[in-house]
């Protein structure tokens, strides 16, 4: 095979490439990183309440029971809908929300007490919005998608030796060399998934607007029944009873669909006199988020959105968030996936590192990369725990620690003891993390999630200490 | 489960086939394990489909792919252990401010590759998709998949040529061809 790019295509691509990672360098990086932990997010919400019993054995009835708890504590009435999480293997626990208030449900069908998942917000807010106002947050992070694509499309034009260093990686003291070699094979090799990640964030923010031009083209500006072309029609009832029948719902559901997983229940225009019942189930052969089985508020079926067996066009729409978030399949598949967000984490932190190591001089730039690299970290770290033991806000206490973090790099002059400092805290703070929260919870820190969490966090620590003592070997004791 | 198995050592062998490939000198070794290694991997990805289906056996395929390529990478690794000496480089405390030029070409060039790119990629897409002979629906979701693709070829080439008035005058001249297009048609 022999494909073969000019050195002056392959000059601009260069440089091309290097222009669009550093615009987006930190942000690519938290986006990534945040990304791979995202990945892990219903272990990471059972690991902050981790005396919440995890059980699959819910009843119909008694999701009916929560539910009507929940309604009568609202006394009768909710802003918005009401949704239901049902239990799954992967977050086997139950949970109902309306007007941004969260509930646990017992199996019983009890309140058991609110849900809040502060440590899992931070990091996986930073992910879908980068704590900005959740659209504006959205769209930058689907602007990123986009540069991302480009940054792949530079990446392959740029690499002239794509194929004659396919396997080369370099390890030893040329710290440059590894890192370019670690940087380009991690990229090559790992271009699906690494595209796929780029196009399917860039729906999540940006896919209204192409969807109205759309809708100006082929629906004469008539929003509506593009949105009912893709995602069913709304349907129209009146004289809705006041409380709804879910259980009935459900019972049905699980006759009607015995090979599906019921995921959720949505009670739309809840408490008003048009309500009725949006039951997901997912279809384990498929990579749809769910097919949606509607029934009225008595619950009563009336009929399916069709995703399932839909349209082409409309089932890889609804697969968007699974093969975004690895959501499919055995556990196994968030790990691997967790594995490919780190490469993508490395490779943008990894192309910054030989831009920087490309210049004739170090300067703040680099004093803030590092402080920007290892900080973030250290700040979701730092929080977690304040969280734990004084129940602080997580956002605030991140961002201003990292702002520390940034103003103590830039104090130091000394790069390579900054970068040392830095490792040993990140992994301390890794230990005291584990640690403290198997103590604060203790003796429910004793479930398996929490233990394999825990676990992985002294893993990690080991894996930052045994790289900390790799580069004090090379000479970095100075 | 045993087509898993399966799957999973066709597809790894291929990667060793290419990786045989990759080492050899002799150009009839080389195509014969790539040609091998392509077989391979579409023996892997079809025995992956067979078990779990044409999506999910996809998704299961490449990842596979992936992890068993930078497996194989890391064992097949040289270390150099030549002492290189580290190099230093001196550290300057202040960093001298970029020239106006150069942040205004910057700015252009950022504002290009946001907010123009962004336009043109899903304004062409709009008239691409839409002029193909499939369902709106299917249309739409081709739109989605591909708008990401067009508007990186476009941030790219902004980025790339020396005189930014090329890529801007032809991404601004194709925006404004495809707005006319659907606008006015």
């Amino acid at each position: 095979m022999s494909i073969s790019i000019s050195p002056s295509a392959n000059k601009s691509a260069l440089k091309s490439h290097a222009w669009l990672g550093l615009a987006v360098s930190v942000l690519m990086y938290w986006v990534c990183f945040s990304g791979t932990l995202s990945v892990f997010s219903q272990e990471l919400l059972r690991w902050e309440q981790p005396h919440i019993a995890d059980n699959l054995d819910y009843t119909p009835s008694s999701i009916q029971n929560a539910y009507e708890r929940f309604l009568s504590m609202k006394d009768g009435q909710t802003q918005g809908n009401i949704v239901i999480r049902l239990p799954t293997h992967d977050l086997p626990r139950a949970r109902i929300s309306a007007d941004d208030e969260y509930w646990n449900i017992s199996p019983t069908g009890e309140l058991s007490e609110p849900s809040t998942t502060p440590i899992t917000d931070l990091i996986v807010d930073l992910h879908t919005a980068l704590h900005l106002p959740e659209e504006l947050g959205m769209m930058v992070v689907s602007v990123l998608g986009a540069i991302l694509s480009a940054l792949i499309i530079s990446g392959i034009v740029a690499h002239r030796r794509i194929f004659k260093d396919a396997f080369r990686l370099r390890t030893g003291n040329n710290e440059q060399l590894t890192q370019g070699d670690l940087h380009n094979r991690m990229s090559v090799w790992g271009l699906p998934f690494h595209l796929m990640i780029a196009l399917t964030g860039v729906y999540f923010g940006l896919a209204s607007f192409l969807t109205s031009i759309y809708a100006d083209t082929l629906y004469e500006g008539n929003d509506l029944d593009l949105f009912a072309d893709i995602y069913g029609s709304s349907i129209q009832l009146e004289h809705q009873p006041a409380i709804a029948n879910i259980e009935k719902a459900l019972t049905d559901i699980m006759k009607m669909e015995p090979n599906t997983q019921p995921i959720f229940v949505t009670l739309e225009n809840a408490t008003k006199d048009n309500q009725y019942i949006l039951l997901g189930s997912q279809h384990l052969d498929k990579l749809i988020y769910s097919e949606q089985y509607r029934f009225d508020a008595s619950g009563q079926y009336i009929d399916k959105v069709g995703y399932s067996d839909g349209e082409v066009g409309q089932q890889t729409i609804f697969s968007v968030y699974r093969i975004h978030f690895g959501h499919f399949g055995p556990e196994a598949m968030k790990i691997f996936f967790g594995l490919m967000g780190f490469a993508l984490t490395i490779i943008s932190v990894t192309g910054i590192n030989l831009w920087l190591a490309k210049r004739s001089q170090q300067d703040a730039l680099n004093q803030l990369w590092l402080g920007f690299v290892w900080g973030t970290p250290i700040a979701f770290i730092w929080a977690a725990l304040l969280e734990l033991t004084l129940a602080l806000p997580t956002k605030p206490v991140f961002w201003i620690t990292l702002v520390a973090i940034l103003i103590g790099s830039l104090m130091q002059k000394v790069l390579t003891k900054t970068h040392l400092m830095l490792l040993n805290c990140l992994a301390t703070l890794l230990v005291v993390l584990a640690i403290t929260h198997f103590v604060v919870h203790y003796p429910s820190s004793l479930v398996m999630n929490s233990l394999i969490i825990d676990s992985a966090f002294i893993v990690f620590a080991l894996c930052v200490w045994r790289y900390l003592y790799s580069r004090l070997k090379k000479g970095w004791n100075i | 489960m045993l087509l898993s198995i399966a799957a999973f050592l066709g597809s790894a062998l291929a990667i060793g086939l290419f990786y045989r490939a990759w080492k050899s000198t002799q150009i009839a070794v080389k195509r014969l394990a790539k040609l091998l290694a392509l077989l391979l991997m579409l023996a892997s990805l079809s025995l992956w489909v067979t078990e779990y289906g044409p999506e999910l056996g996809t998704c299961y395929a490449v990842v596979a792919f992936s992890l068993q390529a930078w497996s194989w990478i890391y064992l097949a690794r040289r270390r150099i252990s030549k002492n290189v000496k580290r190099v230093d480089l001196p550290f300057v405390a202040s960093v001298s401010p970029p020239s106006t030029t150069t942040v205004l070409k910057a700015s252009v060039k950022l504002l290009g590759v946001v907010f123009l790119s962004a336009i043109c990629a899903m304004l062409v897409t709009v008239v691409w998709t839409t002029a193909l002979n499939m369902s709106k629906v299917n249309q739409i979701a081709l739109g989605i998949y591909t708008m990401p693709v067009l508007w990186g070829c476009s941030a790219y080439w902004l980025c790339a040529d020396s005189k930014l008035w090329r890529p801007v005058g032809v991404i601004s001249a194709l925006t404004a061809v495809s707005y006319f297009y659907l606008y006015s048609v």
